[in-house]
């Protein structure tokens, strides 16, 4: 196998077959993005560090665990790991409301894969660049109130709770930030369709 | 819940902000309504698609070792006696060395200052990977060691390595001097796959200094392997662990507090051939 070269599912074969460098390439290619997604939870590098290797001994002892006809490998990687750092901080009782703090507070330090892989380039890029953009587009209250759901794992009641703010904001906040999320991202890749089409 | 108020909370529940009630709620009606679980299920998709916008933080580069070291002991640990010593011989069957009787010897001796006992495991061994980093912290006690020890030392699939004489592999191996010096610092190191333990042991050194262990390999570079603090049990002999996660170049222990980057500035090194 071409490892380099090869796609994500092609690795995830491999590893059912437990080809250990396959595991190497997949964790090559995703441990700074799964050392993220911890780390934006957790904030915290150490706990970060614990759970990232935690998700990828998790990855390669059940690799069966994905299934690619529900989608994509670094979408349900994410997902796990966004999961598993959620579960952590609950367990942890880590929800207390002087806790909310600033989801927005960690500095980005690039990793070089952008440079360097051309199968982090192709395949995320474009859709990195997506969600962001569609985030700048929402006013900062919407924001706030989706990423404190998403990344740190806190109902609509507790987002209320910890923000001093009426349940019903935070609802509304919550429900037209998505919307609007949903509404961007379907108009861009509506039209990165035509574009694709049109070449 | 009829459709009206499932949609009302979709978007909360893609994002995991509903309360355990209201989620079953919505869950059983999404279980009988196709129209409301697309909706759900492309609420999902942007939900899941903001894990991408995080700040992009390089993995710290430990990780990457802690996490092969687990991924190797597993892939021993499923396969059974042979295939782990296949697996150990085809890293490091270049590299090996016969086991001597200098070796032999030492091992011998460490075992009984170590008291051997094979009731005494470690059951978590990543909790001495996760003090790296901090010097204080990278002092086991003498019981972490000795439970350590012990484990590569009973591992059936033990490997020994004669890290004398370091600068040649053409030349035999000299037969082992029954009487040598105190002064001559040997060294020999164990590794253990099926516990992904490895031991440098160390003879002649002076009693009482405190040495960093450093290691050197191929993927990862000079590292620190842990602090060593050499004691006397009649023959100023040491053991002390290193885990490799990948190939290993060179062993050895520095009298400065970190490892200088070249390995032929430690106070003794040994490369491996």
């Amino acid at each position: 196998m071409d490892y380099a070269a090869a796609s994500d599912d092609e690795l995830m074969n491999g590893m059912r077959d437990r080809d250990i460098t396959a595991f190497e390439t997949l964790y090559k290619r995703y441990a700074d993005l799964v050392f993220s997604a911890c780390l934006r939870v957790l904030s915290d590098p150490a706990m970060a560090e614990d759970m990232a290797q935690e998700i990828f001994i998790r990855v390669w002892r059940k690799p069966e665990s994905f299934d690619p006809e529900r989608g994509k490998f670094v979408t349900w990687l994410l997902s796990v790991s966004r999961n598993r750092a959620v579960d952590e901080i609950r367990s942890r009782g880590r929800r207390r409301k002087h806790e909310l703090g600033n989801v927005v507070d960690v500095e980005e330090r690039p990793s070089g894969k952008e440079r360097d892989d051309p199968l982090f380039n192709a395949q995320l890029a474009d859709e990195r660049e997506t969600i962001l953009k569609a985030l700048a587009t929402l006013p900062l209250e919407q924001r706030q109130a989706i990423e404190f759901a998403y990344f740190k794992g806190l109902t609509q009641q507790e987002i209320a709770s910890g923000l001093n703010q009426p349940l019903g904001t935070i609802k509304t906040r919550i429900r037209l930030g998505m919307q609007k999320l949903k509404k961007y991202m379907q108009e861009l890749e509506a039209t990165r369709g035509r574009q694709v089409d049109g070449l | 819940m009829d459709c009206r108020e499932v949609e009302e909370l979709i978007e909360a529940h893609a994002l995991g902000a509903l309360e355990a009630d209201e989620r079953e709620q919505v869950d059983a009606h999404l279980a009988d309504c196709g129209d409301c679980r697309v909706q759900y299920e492309e609420s999902l998709r942007v939900a899941q698609s903001l894990a991408l916008s995080v700040p992009i933080v390089a993995a710290p580069p430990d990780l990457f070792h802690r996490t092969m070291a687990d991924v190797h002991r597993d892939l021993a640990m499923a396969a059974g006696v042979e295939e782990k010593v296949r697996w150990y011989n085809s890293g490091w069957s270049r590299r090996l060395a016969p086991l001597s009787a200098a070796a032999a010897s030492l091992v011998a001796i460490a075992a009984l200052g170590f008291s051997l006992s094979a009731n005494n495991r470690v059951d978590d061994i990543d909790d001495r990977s996760a003090a790296q980093g901090e010097p204080d912290a990278q002092v086991m006690s003498a019981l972490q060691e000795q439970q350590l020890f012990t484990l590569a030392l009973a591992a059936e699939d033990r490997r020994e390595l004669d890290l004398n004489p370091a600068s040649s592999d053409v030349e035999p191996e000299p037969e082992p001097e029954p009487d040598a010096t105190p002064e001559e610092v040997r060294a020999a190191y164990l590794w253990a796959a099926s516990e992904g333990v490895g031991v440098l042991l160390i003879s002649g050194l002076v009693a009482g200094a405190v040495y960093t262990a450093c290691i050197e390999t191929e993927d990862l570079g000079v590292r620190a392997g842990g602090l060593m603090q050499v004691f006397t049990n009649g023959s100023a002999n040491k053991a002390f662990l290193l885990e490799p996660g990948d190939p290993m170049i060179a062993l050895g222990i520095t009298e400065s507090e970190n490892c200088e980057a070249d390995s032929s500035a430690w106070t003794h090194h040994w490369e491996i051939r």
